[in-house]
């Protein structure tokens, strides 16, 4: 057991507290946001425990412009399929989300396919070179119906899900409300499967997370507010297809980064051992 | 590091880590996971807060409108849904007012009919085929008056 964990943590993980990266259905208190982890660095994780070909790697990672492959994963067609661009009636339309949008079908927005398959590429890259870099994910949803879906999809991919109501503060007041002082690491990146909780307001993590400065993914419908998202996709929220095949997406995506990462570490790791003892 | 930028309206959450790497605040060796990664592949557009826009502003969305939408309107106005039930899990399924479409496009493509008779002709030939459209709404005259918006047809439809 890694030194520094509060008593708090240990109460609320159990022994084995540290790596655990299951999905919580408990409603209680201990059912909080899971990404702690003992880890000193408050500031960035660029720190000096990398070793030379991690660097290496990184860095050429980002001359590539499509290194994970990620525009495979997915074609028009199936986009197409599963609903994504079917938004809400024009009434309920976000002013900010116009650029988007196809046009609107008898009241219905529809929403550009060629552009959230443009976008939809861009996240799933930021995601799975966030990963690649030992990155921890946050997948939130407000959204009862998909909720369950949605944690399974983090523990598909070994990244983390809140899909719980979300309490104000989180994130911004995580040492306090999750008893974590001195020993707290936050995620490094959120994906939203819809930005708006179950009152069609924009969800609080949203502003939490662009507040610590961590970026958002985020799923955005024709009655949300793309602005505060880093990586916007335009998409249906609400279909169960359209969420499901975002949750797959994404998945895969983050697996590809952890997979490149551990390929790694597999081939260079033992190489490294003599250098460092 | 993060409580000091929690200006959440004030720039994205790149420029503010820019600004204080910049300020001298934040050392490059400290800089977050995911900042290498964005100045790679920022997005598209820069994701900083906007305040809700002006009702002044145009909403100009396009309409989506095919020309078969006319034919269809008339199909509805006169005959509801059609015989079929709608299959929505089917993405191969043509209902009745589709097929109705189909035919009225193939036979407008043959040449043979003037665009009045049309859709007595298509009904007809529909019928051949075994699809019994059963008049719900108005007469199919008063349906294309009502739909194509012309007021000397429509009197004559009311009255003839």
């Amino acid at each position: 057991m890694p030194a520094g964990m509060t008593l708090g943590l240990l109460r609320a993980w159990g022994s084995n507290g540290v790596r655990s990266r299951a999905v919580h259905l408990a409603a209680t208190q201990a059912q909080q946001k899971p990404a702690e982890h003992n880890a000193e660095n408050e500031e960035g994780s660029q720190g000096g425990d990398d070793t030379e070909y991690l660097q290496r790697a990184m860095a050429s990672s980002l001359k590539h412009d499509d290194y994970f492959r990620v525009a495979e994963l997915f074609t028009l067609r199936r986009l197409f399929e599963a609903r994504v661009h079917l938004g809400h009636k024009s009434t309920c339309r976000n002013r900010l989300m116009k650029p988007y949008l196809f046009g609107s079908r008898l009241g219905q927005d529809i929403i550009d396919l060629d552009r959230t398959a443009k976008l939809l590429r861009t996240a799933l890259s930021f995601t799975a070179h966030v990963t690649f870099r030992k990155g921890c994910v946050l997948f939130v949803t407000s959204s009862r119906q998909h909720g369950h879906m949605v944690e399974l999809a983090a523990k598909a991919c070994g990244q983390y899900a809140y899909t719980r109501p979300w309490q104000e503060g989180l994130l911004t007041n995580a040492e306090v409300q999750l008893n974590a002082e001195g020993s707290l690491s936050l995620p490094n990146l959120l994906v939203f499967f819809g930005i708006l909780n179950n009152v069609f307001e924009p969800h609080i993590a949203l502003r939490e997370a662009v507040q610590l400065c961590i970026p958002v993914v985020g799923i955005v419908d024709t009655n949300s507010d793309p602005s505060l998202v880093t990586y916007p996709v335009p998409a249906n929220d609400d279909s169960h297809s359209s969420i499901s095949l975002f949750c797959d997406l994404l998945c895969q995506a983050a697996n590809r980064g952890k997979a490149r990462h551990q390929q790694l570490q597999a081939v260079f790791g033992s190489q490294a051992q003599p250098s460092t003892s | 590091m993060s409580w000091y930028t929690r200006m959440y309206k004030v720039g994205s959450i790149y420029s503010r880590i820019q600004g204080l790497m910049r300020a001298g605040v934040l050392k490059y060796e400290n800089r977050p996971l995911w900042f290498d990664v964005y100045k790679a592949f920022p997005p598209e557009c820069e994701p900083l807060y906007q305040k809700r826009p002006l009702d002044e502003d145009k909403d100009d969305v396009r309409e989506i409108l095919y020309p078969e939408d006319e034919i269809r309107a008339i199909f509805f106005a006169t005959y509801g849904n059609g015989p079929k039930a709608y299959d929505l899990t089917n993405p191969k399924f043509v209902s009745s007012c589709q097929r109705f479409v189909n035919k009225y496009q193939e036979l407008e493509k043959a040449g043979e009919h003037s665009t009045d008779t049309l859709f007595e002709v298509t009904i007809r030939a529909l019928l051949t085929e075994g699809v019994l459209l059963r008049r719900r709404g108005f007469s199919t005259a008063h349906a294309k008056a009502k739909v194509l918006g012309n007021a000397k047809n429509e009197d004559e439809a009311v009255l003839g």
